[in-house]
């Protein structure tokens, strides 16, 4: 029984049954809901405990459903339910999401054309004195010249994008960051082992762009050169003797990768039909790099 | 770069050469010693593996499955 005073009566607000009630009409948490009736005029409040998505899902939301919304600083409730998407492509529901607003114009009708296109009907109102009406997301409030709409919108909201679906191209970077290698490695005492291991596997049609040889040069001992293929990259330390000029063009598919001496070492350099020129020459130290098409040349700090 | 690696090292590290792994082929190439390094998919380096088991090498290991952060 709804009481005709402003204020509610603390046993029968605090009471299991005035709870119940309050939130079985007004369709929210039994600690949040609000009264059935006016606090001023004491007049019953009839409310629709549903909307287009079906009926009232707040009736089940719990605590941690409940929210802020940081951008206005309301409360705000997310109703979980399944919606079409949900029911239709198995995806996760959209969250619906209410929003709370307020439109104050001159008149009702003002009001509630200001306050957007709204669902349900004004269940009732009071265009004299001090009035409120209750619609399905509405609830107005009329004053002499003045009449207020506070505008209860559920938003669908659909899940945030995973990860995934935000970068698509980090999932290939972190393939590519976090890859798993397999490697093979044999050590060879000289390098006539080492030849006949490379061609070995040239023979049984190993793909040589997977294959790596380092090995120190048979004519400057204190360099080390080695070329290492990595997919399509490939990089070459230290000086380049004949006897590696064949390991090179094996390697790289071409001719073995190689500088004049006159190239600026700090420079990097695009590649170009001068970038084999030193074919199977012994050249300065330097460490170039083919990545793809693109040849850079970096400085050598025992070149 | 990898922390605490040489430029070699970093080289065989990005292709599936463990860390503790790298240190020893290191010490081979300064006793003037070769490498023959083969990479890929599980099949390629089993390949790989039976190939150069029948090349006279002094040693052969095979690293599978190493995971590199790059």
């Amino acid at each position: 029984m709804a009481p005709r005073s402003g204020r509610w009566p603390t046993a029968e607000r605090h009471s299991p049954q005035g709870l119940a009630r309050g939130a079985s009409l007004r369709g929210q948490a039994p600690h949040l809901a609000l009264p059935s009736w006016h606090p001023l005029s004491g007049m019953a409040l009839t409310a629709r405990g549903g909307s287009r998505w079906g009926p009232s899902a707040s009736d089940t939301m719990s605590e941690s459903e409940r929210t802020w919304c940081h951008r206005s600083g309301q409360r705000v409730r997310a109703l979980k339910r399944p919606g079409p998407r949900h029911r239709t492509h198995g995806l996760s529901p959209p969250a619906l999401i209410a929003g709370h607003r307020r439109v104050t114009a001159p008149s009702l009708d003002s009001a509630l054309l200001a306050c957007g296109q709204c669902i349900g009907d004004v269940s009732r109102s009071c265009s004299i004195g001090m009035g409120f009406a209750e619609t399905t997301n509405n609830r107005v409030t009329e004053r002499h010249g003045t009449a207020s709409v506070a505008v209860e919108d559920k938003l669908a909201v659909l899940p945030p994008k995973t990860r995934e679906e935000h970068m698509p191209w980090h999932q290939d970077t972190q393939r590519e960051t976090m890859a798993e290698h397999n490697a093979v490695v044999g050590i060879y005492t000289t390098h006539t082992e080492a030849e006949a291991a490379v061609k070995a596997l040239q023979q049984a049609g190993f793909n040589m762009q997977k294959l790596s040889i380092v090995g120190k040069d048979a004519h400057t001992e204190a360099h080390v050169v080695g070329y290492y293929n990595a997919g399509d990259r490939m990089q070459f330390w230290g000086t380049l003797g004949t006897f590696w000029g064949w390991l090179g063009g094996l390697l790289v598919g071409g001719g073995p990768l190689c500088y004049p001496r006159s190239w600026s070492r700090h420079r990097a350099r695009p590649a170009g039909g001068r970038a084999r020129w030193g074919a199977g020459r012994g050249c300065g130290g330097g460490r170039a790099e083919c990545a793809g098409r693109r040849v850079v040349q970096y400085w050598h700090p025992h070149g | 770069m990898v922390g605490g690696l040489s430029a070699l090292g970093a080289g065989l590290y990005s292709i599936g050469i463990p860390t503790d792994s790298i240190v020893a082929y290191e010490t081979a190439l300064k006793s003037a010693q070769f490498l023959v390094m083969a990479h890929g998919t599980d099949e390629e380096v089993a390949t790989a593996t039976r190939i150069l088991e029948t090349t006279g090498a002094a040693c052969i290991a095979a690293h599978q499955g190493v995971v590199v952060a790059a």
